[in-house]
């Protein structure tokens, strides 16, 4: 083995500048490998135990002895009819809330947009129905729901809406109604803080330029306000559907999914089928769905506020 | 020239119409945002009979302050309230012990296991809880762990944390590099550039984290709800949703224990407003 010097120095070198580089790796990867660990151990472990949940049954009891069944547990999930009533009502429990909490919150910002005095002020008190658990704040919306000494039917009557009181857990569409009204009040303050936030983040300057431009106050909300405003309401958006798809509390609170179960919403079933049955495998190929069923609806949201699409606005 | 095409072309008009719509709208948000809390808070100070009245009363009861002083007694609201204030403080120091590194890890250096981590926290804030919490559920039974404090703190920083880092993300990357390139080239450790320079410079990025994750996990109801099923681990949501459920419970002890369990957040917003604003900012 002959090694004359000059090899002797490269390899020497080339140690060095490996060594170094492995060094100077070690120091970021030091720095995030607790956390990166922490997260694959107690959410990977549990989801490849979903995984494993999903493709097996029981043959005597959890644990103990499982088959392996493949995907029979999740086509029990999806033909059973139930099941796509409670993706329904999750879905139109979520339409409900977007669909006129959003409007209501872009109103709220866009009327807030101004120069109004005492900011910190109003802007900590807009802030404190999110702070509030949401349960709370349920319970809450209930006690004035509550169709006998209930102040949502007084105040109806008295102003002459109504001539009798409306049963509001009795019925599907009114419950629906004290569920989603709840949820919106939650999500006033993120909403609106957000797309403040985002309106206030357009210059001036390209209104002043619009309106030179000959645009008056419509054109110009429509062809610099809403533009500009996309990444926020696309936040918005997300966040929100996001947390009714897998709203849990508030209807559970609410109205405890009924009447009967027309407002069992997917994760209400989810939570019935583990719980109360302690049926784990049907649970969680159920959740499984859930999963499938947010990307989906997040891909569509996504998909229709991309660029290139025009936002229409009538 | 009509109504319209005059305001249009008059700025200062529209905005004097801008300031006076704002005042209007801000009252009725108001209205609306706190007529229920204050509701709850007259129901928590009236007698039994006069919660069930109807209609309503709406002034002119009998003050039961005692009310208060009742449900903390001979509720188990205490105890929630130090489970709570102990799994949120808990849950968020471990989650900035884990976040805070790893964002400045991704933030501040490229690599594969970093674009890998991020894409982990990503997933993890997409999942359901519901349905990470079917498999959780299942192995903390069998661990013996339901209805323990650990169990329900280590739940929670599995779903806090990933939010955490996101945000301080999000405050390292508006910071320029040239700061700790100028610490190091002064002779700076790696980690002291670290701890010495960029924490004390992103520090509002940081406490925005640390507020809204202990509201989060002080609010949370779901993880609580599936992993405690006793005093001894559960937290005020899933105690007031009990009281509510209770048949027995009469409505002013359940709005009295709904207000005292609002207390801890309204200290906190405002005392931490500005973070929460950032905070939500962010996303």
């Amino acid at each position: 083995m002959n090694m004359n010097f000059t090899d002797w120095k490269e390899y020497v070198q080339n140690m060095r500048t490996s060594m170094s580089s492995v060094k100077s790796l070690s120091f970021d990867k030091l720095l995030l490998l607790p956390s990166v660990v922490y997260i694959t151990v107690i959410i990977g472990v549990p989801a490849l135990f979903l995984a494993y949940l999903t493709v097996t049954q029981d043959v005597f009891s959890l644990f103990l002895d499982t088959r392996f069944v493949g995907l029979e547990n999740i086509i029990s999930v999806l033909t059973s009819g139930d099941f796509w009533l409670f993706t329904g009502n999750t879905l139109l429990y979520t339409a409900g809330v977007i669909g006129i909490g959003i409007p209501i919150q872009l109103g709220i910002a866009i009327a807030l947009n101004t120069d109004l005095p005492y900011r910190r002020v109003w802007q900590t008190l807009l802030l404190i129905p999110w702070t509030i658990p949401f349960v709370i704040s349920t319970v809450m919306w209930k006690l004035m729901f509550i169709p006998e000494f209930g102040v949502i039917n007084h105040l109806l009557i008295e102003v002459g809406l109504i001539e009798q009181q409306i049963q509001w857990f009795s019925g599907t569409g009114t419950a629906y109604f004290t569920a989603i009204i709840t949820t919106i009040w939650i999500m006033t303050p993120l909403g609106t803080t957000i797309l403040l936030a985002g309106l206030e983040s357009i210059p001036d300057n390209l209104y002043e330029a619009s309106y030179i431009d000959g645009a008056g106050l419509w054109n110009q909300f429509r062809h610099v306000t809403l533009p500009l405003l996309r990444p926020a309401l696309t936040a918005v958006l997300v966040i929100e559907s996001m947390l009714a798809l897998r709203g849990f509390e508030i209807i559970y609170t609410m109205t405890r999914g009924g009447p009967g179960r027309s407002t069992t919403v997917v994760a209400i079933d989810i939570y019935r089928q583990m719980i109360r049955n302690g049926n784990a495998h049907y649970a969680a190929a159920e959740g499984l769905i859930l999963v499938v069923l947010i990307l989906i609806v997040l891909g569509i949201i996504v998909k229709g506020l991309s660029s290139d699409t025009e936002l229409e606005v009538e | 020239m009509g109504l319209w095409e005059r305001i249009n072309q008059n700025q200062a008009l529209i905005n004097q119409l801008h300031r006076a719509v704002a005042i209007v709208v801000l009252g009725l948000v108001l209205i609306w945002l706190f007529f229920p809390i204050l509701w709850a808070l007259e129901t928590s100070l009236k007698t039994r009979a006069a919660t069930v009245a109807s209609p309503p009363i709406y002034w002119g009861f009998d003050v039961q302050w005692q009310n208060f002083i009742l449900v903390w007694t001979e509720t188990a609201l205490p105890t929630y309230i130090f489970n709570g204030l102990f799994i949120a403080t808990v849950t968020t120091i471990l989650s900035l012990i884990l976040g805070v590194p790893h964002a400045y890890a991704i933030s501040m250096y490229q690599s594969r296991l970093g674009d890998a981590s991020l894409l982990l926290v990503t997933i993890t804030r997409i999942v359901p809880p519901i349905t990470i919490l079917v498999p959780i559920y299942f192995i903390f039974s069998s661990l013996n762990l339901i209805n323990t404090k650990v169990a329900i703190i280590i739940a929670q920083t599995a779903f806090l944390e990933p939010f955490v880092v996101w945000i301080v993300k999000g405050s390292f990357d508006s910071k320029s590099r040239s700061l700790i390139d100028s610490a190091r080239t002064d002779g700076c450790t790696k980690f002291q550039a670290f701890y010495k320079i960029m924490i004390p410079v992103s520090l509002p990025g940081i406490l925005s984290a640390t507020t809204i994750a202990w509201l989060l996990s002080w609010t949370t109801f779901l993880s609580v709800f599936l992993l405690a099923t006793g005093p001894q681990a559960q937290t005020v949501p899933v105690g007031v949703f009990e009281l509510a459920q209770d048949t027995f419970t009469p409505w002013n002890l359940i709005s009295a224990a709904a207000i005292i369990g609002i207390i801890p957040s309204l200290a906190i917003v405002t005392v931490f407003q500005k973070y929460i604003i950032r905070g939500l900012v962010e996303q």
